[in-house]
């Protein structure tokens, strides 16, 4: 067991912690801008999966994995703006819409990965992001390789993470936005459009959620494997929870959930206290754990969850 | 004060749940009928980038579902577990609850039936068979009440957490077939044979077993239960306001634990219906995705037992077509999944259409 207090070892877990924390932080920023605004989309797990498949199409037919994570976006994009149509045009059931996504990207994705690349499972390994060190940084000690020789989408989803606070705590956008989610019908009358304002904030959602797929394929496996979001998307749904709706609160239950996981993986090639199997259980038992935790403490969006429909005003 | 990501939830859903002016009568059968045939219409996009007709290859799944005995036996086997945990999911969201842990709940259920039919050898089918059915329902329902405890006592969002005890409960599966229950000498990840007293009997001269029987036993029993029990009025009441029904003294927080716990059991039978009536002994990913089906079964029959009866056959029929299409003109069986979610999308579209029509007409009249 010693081999867990080298300093290589240590560097190595938390390297692969913040990489593995990245689609979890990736998708709970997008899932926190559409919850703020009042919807919740647990639709993202769907986006991240047909994201993920839609990178390695975009990667695959252009040799670039930019190309990749455009596609991965756009994807994502698309799946929002369905559910925008249906929750907010249509004033559906939130959850039920999000399943629905969910089934549909699973049997999409599996689908058109078999018409790729047929029914064996496995896609050829595509162009993909390389880690990028970081001149000077990446050369301190302990710190430098573990946070600054990981690859560009890793660094974008750390990045987004005080460009998402600026934006809904600091300007008019993220006012509105907040309003919208907390009181629609005030915000109504203050003059904002609350349809509009969470067609964008979903539509956005859905695109870092698409994206988070694109780290999966493009810089983590760089194959795409049928289910490869595996319950991604719900785990970055407990962390907008557990991070109270904060990005800075999500990155740090991203992490959370990331070393927990690169610390299971590891085990279950250096030890055999546990069979592999019960330690793949492990970020699953931690994301219930961390709800747990956070019980009467967390305080959603007022509106979170709730049609709003202009012509019930005044009824 | 509300705790959770679920704040979220549960608004009324007159759609999905009670019966309004619009899911009574002639359109709770023309909506479904409607969402089917634009799911098709849309999924004939994907079928058409392949290459292949969208006509010829709906044909192949049609002729594959019932244009012979085999298919038809086919669609009959595969719709037990389909209406089965299609029953559980609507139990849990009569009572206002998105149990959408059906898949684990199928794997420990099948789980506890194993431990049960590995240790009755000797014993009449009598006693044997019921003992392994009972075993299935209550492991599942125990692994149910877990999320059903954390949402009840603490507000704590069901949505995750059942999800996360899918994951949770097949990998305990996949472990304990390699481990403590693997059948000696080990070479394969499965248990031993399950004793033949436990099986369930074959009808017909075909594929179709008991489990047939079981899965309609259990729909009509559902019926009485919400129709006809104070718990089913309960549980329904809970479902449709909780707090009007904590106001009218009905004990919301068991009510929600008891409703997923009889979720999880009914869940739980749809496992045990694979090891009893096809696979005999407990094996890995016996289970093509019932658990998720489930969802989709249960949202077009539109959470009733009969509903659930009709469209578990309509998607085992899919997934029986599937494979005779795949074979045919070379479409993905993975198509089927894709049917499905497209077919929820469509159910809820059409379900808020005449209320989104009517908002039209009103605020166009303000104009």
């Amino acid at each position: 067991m010693e081999v867990l207090f080298t300093s290589d070892f240590l560097i190595n877990l938390f390297s692969a912690g913040v990489r593995l924390a990245a689609p979890l932080l990736m998708a709970a920023l997008g899932e926190i801008i559409a919850e703020r605004s009042g919807l919740l989309n647990i639709g993202i797990e769907g986006a991240i999966l047909l994201g993920a498949l839609f990178a390695v199409f975009g990667s695959d037919f252009s040799g670039s994995p930019w190309v990749g994570a455009l596609s991965a976006i756009l994807t994502g994009a698309a799946l929002g703006l369905v559910f925008a149509f249906i929750t907010v045009t249509l004033g559906g059931d939130q959850v039920v819409t999000g399943t629905a996504i969910n089934i549909l990207a699973l049997g999409l994705s599996t689908y058109l990965f078999r018409l790729a690349y047929g029914l064996e499972g496995f896609s050829h390994e595509v162009e993909f992001f390389r880690p990028l060190a970081i001149p000077l940084l990446s050369e301190i000690p302990f710190i430098g390789p573990i946070f600054f020789k990981q690859s560009f989408l890793v660094y974008l989803a750390f990045i987004f993470v005080p460009v998402v606070a600026y934006y809904l705590f600091r300007t008019m956008w993220g006012l509105s936005l907040r309003a919208a989610g907390d009181h629609p019908r005030a915000a109504d009358t203050m003059g904002i459009n609350v349809a509009r304002t969470r067609y964008v904030a979903v539509t956005i959602g859905g695109m870092l959620a698409g994206l988070a797929g694109s780290i999966l394929t493009l810089s983590h496996l760089n194959i795409f494997v049928e289910n490869i979001s595996a319950g991604r998307g719900f785990i970055a749904l407990a962390a907008v929870v557990f991070g109270q709706w904060n990005p800075a609160g999500a990155m740090f239950s991203a992490l959370l959930f990331g070393i927990a996981d690169a610390l299971q993986l590891r085990l279950q090639t250096i030890s055999n206290v546990l069979p592999y199997q019960l330690l793949a259980t492990i970020p699953y038992i931690l994301t219930v754990l961390a709800l747990v935790g956070v019980v009467g403490r967390a305080y959603p969006p007022k509106a979170l969850g709730k049609p709003y429909l202009r012509e019930e005003r005044g009824s | 004060m509300i705790e959770n990501a679920d704040a979220a939830k549960p608004e009324p859903k007159p759609a999905l749940k009670n019966k309004t002016a619009l899911s009574s009568g002639l359109s709770s059968v023309l909506l479904p009928l409607a969402a089917i045939l634009l799911a098709m219409l849309v999924g004939s996009i994907p079928i058409a980038i392949a290459g292949v007709n969208p006509l010829d290859a709906y044909r192949e799944l049609f002729i594959g579902a019932v244009g012979s005995k085999f298919g038809i036996s086919e669609t009959i086997v595969k719709s037990a577990p389909l209406i089965l945990a299609g029953l559980g999911f609507a139990f849990a969201a009569r009572c206002g609850l998105f149990n959408i842990g059906g898949e684990g709940q199928i794997y420990i259920g099948a789980l506890g039936t194993v431990l049960v039919g590995l240790t009755v050898h000797g014993l009449t089918p009598w006693i044997a068979m019921p003992l392994a059915i009972l075993a299935g329902g209550l492991f599942g329902s125990l692994w149910a009440a877990i999320p059903g405890a954390l949402k009840a006592r603490f507000g704590i969002s069901e949505v995750i957490t059942t999800i996360m005890f899918n994951y949770i409960g097949i990998n305990v599966v996949a472990y304990l077939i390699r481990g403590p229950l693997v059948e000696p000498p080990g070479h394969f990840p499965e248990t031993a044979e399950l004793a033949k007293a436990t099986w369930y009997p074959m009808l017909f001269g075909s594929r179709v077993h008991f489990g047939f029987i079981v899965a309609l036993l259990f729909a009509a029993l559902m019926y009485v239960v919400l129709w006809h029990t104070p718990l089913g009025y309960q549980v329904r009441a809970v479902g449709m306001n909780p707090s009007a029904a904590e106001y009218a003294g009905i004990k919301v927080k068991r009510s929600m634990i008891a409703a997923m716990m009889i979720s999880g059991a009914l869940a739980g039978l749809a496992g045990t219906n694979e090891m009893l009536g096809i696979q005999h002994r407990l094996i890995e990913a016996f289970s093509p995705g019932y658990g998720f089906d489930a969802i989709a079964v249960a949202l077009l029959g539109q959470n009733h037992p009969l509903g659930i009866v009709l469209s578990g056959l309509l998607f085992s029929g899919l997934r029986a077509g599937a494979g005779a299409m795949q074979r045919a003109v070379g479409i993905p069986d993975a198509i089927v999944r894709t049917l499905q979610g497209l077919v929820v999308l469509f159910v809820i579209a059409s379900a808020m259409l005449p209320q989104f029509i009517a908002r039209m007409r009103s605020s166009r009249q303000e104009k």
